[in-house]
């Protein structure tokens, strides 16, 4: 009985060191992947912002107003105002 | 012999003791700190996350303001395979190819340092610059990430903005308008992310790490309506070169709240290129030129009179019939035509300056200085941005006779632009002096804190500021024949001031200027323009049409509707 325990705790204590030497080992290699995915991050968050200076730039009164003027249009010489239509209901009144 | 060979042993072993232990505590205690310090640096990589600068938008918002990714180019003189003139010569071709030579040396100057490792060369570098330096595959050239101001709509508004340069230590610091007044909210504060590397640099997935987050800086919203302030810009671009003025500036603000919608000044500058703008064009005129405003400070006097009850828009002026002769001056009208007993309405209607020294001789010395300060007149106006500048009033006893006759038609007295909108806006806001504001939110990542309307002081009755609105009104639709939107009553006054020069008026140099506002019976908006030196002299023929065709597309652009 005491030796089959003894040879139970050695066959743990054995197991639990291969396990620890594989996820020592897939742990060392994930720093690398780690990196690349920071690298990534980096450059992904970068092209946003640069994106993201684009549309600002395209969506600029003055890229619009140009390209407006470019492209022939011209300001509304004429505004006319509208003035909502009065409810049914009130028009008995007049 | 034995016995001798045992004892050396165990001395050797115990001095071998001795100096283990020894050699331990010196390791452990007396230079642990520093081998603690050692060996972080070696095991820890520490980098300094720069918190984000706080974007500055307008009421729609649309970043006015932002960042966008810069790099500082830097040298490492042991690593530098190139001959240093050379490499001065091709960065300088790619960085400034406009001032090569004066670059070139700036570059070659930094180079020759005997007593740098790392010499930074170039900051806030452009990304396609960046890669044009690249291209150039110099060998101890790097390159550090940073951010730098980046404005989508180019210089609108620059002078009200400011802009963003570096501290004597090279931090970045917000210098004038808004970047200046609000540089310790925009700025934020910087972070630490430490994390634990292997021999070969990677971090150590289950190393210790620290991770000290940056705190962004605010987004500050403002009140400027970026419609309004595109057209303002070019209508008043448009006027100054058709009037061949030297500059000029314009001004829109809610008379309700202070909430400043457009603020406009030329000439002006770009602020993405401060470094190499000529410097005095840094301060925002409308808040730091002072100027004397001419007729368009008619209306004030005119009201500081009718509120204290000395005359009433039908009094007539019985001294109004020829040029007033004061002490050694002699006070004309602008046209050199007289009205004998006109009302105070066509006082201000036919800006007639006898008119108004009748004006302030009925309120008195004393009274008019009173109401001047009430109206914020010498005092600076609070607006949030850098740069208020003012000219105090003279006290009472430095005024002679004279002073109180020229105050009264606007001239003799200093103002701000800033001044004389917010002293019209009092009477547009039923007689309440507000505090202009320009900022009305400013944001955090959880909350947002909104400005509101600050009123300063009641200056006139609600009673007075319709009189003289009423008058105000007369002044615009009987005062000229001007091309006005149909549809609106508009309250406003034209001004003209000649510029004093070394102790004497220049005919010829004039300032020009319209304030005024609308709709008279609820104001939406009070608006200042003025030109300095146009070739025609009068306001009444230079700015008044430029004000009326800028409130035209005012009506428009704020959904205004005609009334008749």
């Amino acid at each position: 009985m005491k030796k089959r325990t003894i040879y139970l705790i050695f066959t743990l204590v054995f197991l639990l060191a291969v396990a620890k030497v594989f996820a020592s080992a897939r742990l060392a290699t994930t720093g690398t992947a780690l990196a690349e995915i920071e690298t990534q991050s980096q450059s992904l968050s970068g092209q946003n912002l640069f994106l993201e200076e684009e549309i600002l730039g395209f969506s600029s009164l003055v890229r619009i107003s140009s390209e407006a003027a470019k492209l022939g249009l011209v300001q509304a010489t004429k505004v006319v105002g509208l003035t909502p239509e009065i409810p049914i209901a009130l028009r008995g009144s007049y | 012999m034995k016995e001798w060979r045992l004892q050396t042993l165990r001395f050797c072993f115990l001095v071998f003791g001795v100096l283990v232990v020894f050699r331990l505590f010196y390791w452990q205690v007396i230079s642990g700190e520093k081998l603690q310090a050692l060996a972080e640096s070696q095991h820890f990589t520490s980098e300094e996350i720069q918190a984000r600068r706080g974007q500055i938008l307008t009421s729609d918002e649309f970043p006015l303001v932002t960042n966008r990714k810069a790099y500082l180019i830097f040298a490492q003189p042991a690593q530098l395979d190139m001959d240093k003139a050379e490499l001065a010569l091709r960065l300088t071709s790619v960085l400034d190819p406009q001032k090569i030579e004066e670059t070139k040396e700036e570059i070659l100057e930094k180079l020759e340092r005997k007593d740098l490792v790392w010499i930074p060369l170039a900051r806030k570098v452009n990304r396609e610059i960046k890669e044009e330096v690249e291209k150039l595959e110099i060998n101890g050239l790097g390159f550090e990430e940073e951010e730098k101001r980046f404005y989508p709509e180019g210089s609108m508004s620059a002078q009200m903005l400011g802009f963003v340069g570096q501290d004597l230590g090279g931090l970045d610091k917000g210098y004038f308008g808004v970047e200046g007044f609000y540089n310790r909210s925009l700025e934020g504060k910087p972070g630490l992310h430490r994390l634990e590397k292997d021999a070969s640099g990677r971090p150590i997935l289950i190393g210790e790490t620290l991770f000290e987050d940056e705190i962004a800086g605010r987004d500050l919203k403002l009140y400027l309506n970026r419609g309004i302030q595109f057209m303002l810009e070019e209508k008043l671009l448009e006027g100054i070169e058709r009037y061949q003025a030297k500059g000029g500036l314009a001004v829109v603000m809610e008379p309700k709240s202070g909430a400043i919608l457009a603020m406009a000044s030329f000439p002006s500058y770009d602020p993405a290129f401060y470094a190499t703008a000529d410097k005095s064009l840094f301060s925002n005129p409308v808040i730091s030129q002072t100027f004397e405003p001419g007729s368009i400070f008619k209306p004030i006097v005119m009201a500081a009179a009718i509120n204290e009850g000395v005359v009433s828009p039908e009094d007539k002026c019985s001294k109004c019939s020829g040029p007033r002769q004061i002490g050694e001056y002699t006070i004309e009208t602008w046209d050199g035509q007289y009205h004998p007993d006109s009302t105070m309405t066509e006082i201000l209607e036919h800006s007639d300056n006898v008119g108004m020294v009748y004006v302030g001789e009925k309120l008195g010395g004393q009274n008019l200085l009173a109401y001047l300060k009430n109206f914020g007149i010498g005092e600076e106006t609070g607006i949030d941005l850098e740069g208020e500048a003012t000219a105090p009033l003279r006290g009472e006893s430095q005024w002679v006779p004279i002073d109180l006759a020229t105050v009264s038609f606007g001239q003799g007295v200093a103002v701000t632009p800033i001044q004389i909108v917010r002293a019209v806006s009092a009477i547009a806001n039923g007689g309440e002096l507000l505090e202009p504001h320009v900022v009305a939110q400013i944001k955090t990542s959880d909350k947002e804190l909104v400005t509101k309307p600050k009123v300063v002081r009641r200056v006139i009755t609600q009673k007075t500021a319709k009189i003289i609105t009423e008058m105000m009104v007369a002044a615009v639709e009987r005062g000229g024949k001007w091309e006005r939107p149909k549809g609106y009553r508009i309250a406003g006054k034209t001004g003209t001031a000649q510029i004093p020069i070394a102790g004497h008026y220049d005919k010829e140099k004039t300032i020009v200027s319209f304030i005024g506002f609308a709709p008279a019976d609820n104001p939406r908006f009070v608006m200042l323009v003025t030109m300095r030196e146009p070739a025609l002299t009068w306001g009444s023929m230079t700015v008044a049409p430029l004000w009326f065709e800028i409130s035209k597309e005012l009506f428009y652009l704020l959904g205004i509707p005609p009334n008749f």
